[in-house]
């Protein structure tokens, strides 16, 4: 199902999650945390849906190590070199994919610490006559929360880095979380189950307060909950993409 | 109904209506103060703790609007506010303050007019400090009550705030107000409960007179003895001890209907 532009902002959300968990103004459990609530769902969500499609897009460090990462990822998707070689912008064709290679650090320098320095066989991103590289693969390591980037990659002049996010741009109090709208129903109930686990810990473990977590796990943690059916909501193909299927298979023989 | 019709109401009940009577209306006034207070707070308290919140008692809150923010130097500029009454209700859900909110011309940034504080306590505050999101700024402005001791004395009646912007001057808020002070009660003002409680606060109002009236007959011989059979029946037994079924007690009663 594609997510094209269906978002609800947060006050939306919130008004009708604190009147399902009886607390309609918000003052019982604070209207502040409410919204911690709905992070907390959002980026629970994301890591279950792959809807938050961003990319990230810097230009190439001199010393070949990215600094500017994205923060708050649910994944990676893949990482691209462009404008290259030789750093013409005006080449826009010249898009490469970088690959992962564990253990690659360096610290600016052509050398570096990697998984198979000295043992080169067995690995593909290394040429078996020694220690150079092949010279049209392009790999990165990913430590510290930095991007080590390999020699050959240096042609390029921008870095595009296609992720999934975590519903969140910055995690800051000038954040507005956008909700997208098949989502809506299950992120109303996690808030709500968040704060009737508060309201159980000030009320103590009353039948209306359990009566309402156990609603709101329910639709939490049931196969046919509201969190299950946005999950299916994500997944199942529309009409779009079924069209697109046949397309793929009739014409062009695959399915990319 | 007024104050003083149901004060005159009570000393009929008691018999106690006559010239010289011994009780009269300065003496169930104070009564008066201390019944109107505890139904308003149990009232308060079972609604504002219910799915209806504060629209189960709607007639209880009072918004006052441009009240100043001052900040106190000695405490890093810590933001504060008087309360404009002398005393409110001291609530579990909200401390007796419905909503803090940045008001019309407080110098905020017009997004964020009419946004509601956050109740917390100072512990709070400090973790919270260490949120990401939910750290105090004029997006997420909170507030606390606490007294403070100052040169000057103890001061009692401040609400500190923390998170609005330097710029802004002031802010509205709605407080439930405690009934009026019990020295200053105003005879002819309309009774401050809803009528269908008018029947609980006379209970109680009674339960109270009747007390007072029975305590110096049963103590005339202050030995500790007054129950000892050789003694003979006291002239007045003492009231039950108050069920926590009692009407006073169960603040469902207060809830109406």
């Amino acid at each position: 199902m594609a997510n094209i532009n269906g978002y609800i902002p947060e006050t939306q959300l919130l008004a009708s999650a604190m009147m399902r968990a009886g607390d309609p103004g918000g003052n019982i459990v604070g209207q502040a945390f409410y919204r911690d609530f709905l992070a907390s769902g959002l980026r629970n969500l994301c890591f279950e849906a792959e809807w938050d499609k961003r990319y990230h897009d810097i230009p190439f460090p001199e010393d070949r190590i990215v600094t500017d990462m994205p923060k708050y990822i649910s994944g990676i998707n893949s990482i691209w070199l462009y404008m290259g070689p030789m750093r013409d912008p005006q080449r826009l064709n010249g898009s490469v994919r970088v690959h992962i290679k564990d253990n690659y650090v360096h610290d600016g320098g052509l050398g570096g610490f990697q998984d198979n320095q000295w043992f080169n066989f067995p690995d593909g991103t290394q040429n078996s006559v020694g220690m150079f590289q092949p010279y049209n693969l392009f790999y990165a390591g990913y430590t510290n929360g930095k991007l080590y980037l390999s020699p050959q990659c240096s042609g390029y002049a921008r870095i595009r880095i296609y992720y999934t996010g975590i519903g969140l741009s910055d995690y800051c109090p000038n954040e507005q979380m956008q909700v997208p709208i098949w989502a809506v129903d299950a992120l109303e109930c996690y808030v709500a189950m968040r704060a009737s686990e508060v309201m159980i810990g000030l009320e103590g473990k009353t039948q209306e307060a359990m009566a309402r977590w156990k609603i709101f796990n329910g639709e939490y943690k049931d196969i046919r909950g509201a969190w299950s059916n946005a999950k299916m909501y994500w997944s199942q193909a529309d009409a779009q993409d079924r069209k697109d299927v046949v397309t793929m298979v009739t014409y062009l023989g695959y399915r990319n | 109904m007024t104050n003083a019709e149901v004060w005159d109401d009570v000393l009929r009940t008691m018999g106690m209506d006559a010239d010289d009577a011994l009780m009269h209306r300065a003496s169930v006034a104070h009564n008066w103060g201390l019944v109107c207070n505890r139904l308003k707070r149990q009232r308060l308290e079972k609604e504002l703790r219910s799915p209806l919140g504060s629209r189960g008692a709607t007639n209880e809150s009072t918004i006052y609007y441009n009240v100043p923010i001052e900040r106190m130097d000695d405490l890093w500029d810590r933001a504060y506010f008087e309360l404009p009454v002398a005393d409110i209700i001291d609530l579990r859900t909200n401390g007796g303050i419905e909503y803090i909110a940045y008001g019309t011309g407080s110098g905020c940034i017009d997004s964020l007019l009419g946004k509601h504080f956050t109740q917390v306590s100072p512990s709070e505050i400090n973790m919270l400090q260490g949120h990401g999101m939910l750290r105090p700024s004029p997006q997420n402005p909170y507030y606390f009550r606490a007294r403070i001791s100052t040169p000057n004395g103890i001061i009692t009646n401040r609400v500190w705030l923390y998170g609005p912007g330097a710029t802004v001057t002031n802010v509205e808020v709605a407080l439930y107000l405690s009934a009026a002070s019990i020295e200053n009660i105003d005879p002819d003002a309309e009774v401050d409960l809803p009528s269908d409680m008018i029947y609980i606060a006379k209970k109680m109002m009674l339960d109270l007179g009747r007390w007072a009236l029975l305590v110096p007959g049963q103590r005339l011989s202050n030995d500790g003895r007054d129950f000892a059979p050789y003694k003979g029946p006291q002239p007045f037994q003492p009231p039950k001890e108050m069920s926590i079924n009692d009407p006073a007690n169960l603040s469902i009663d207060t809830l109406n209907g």
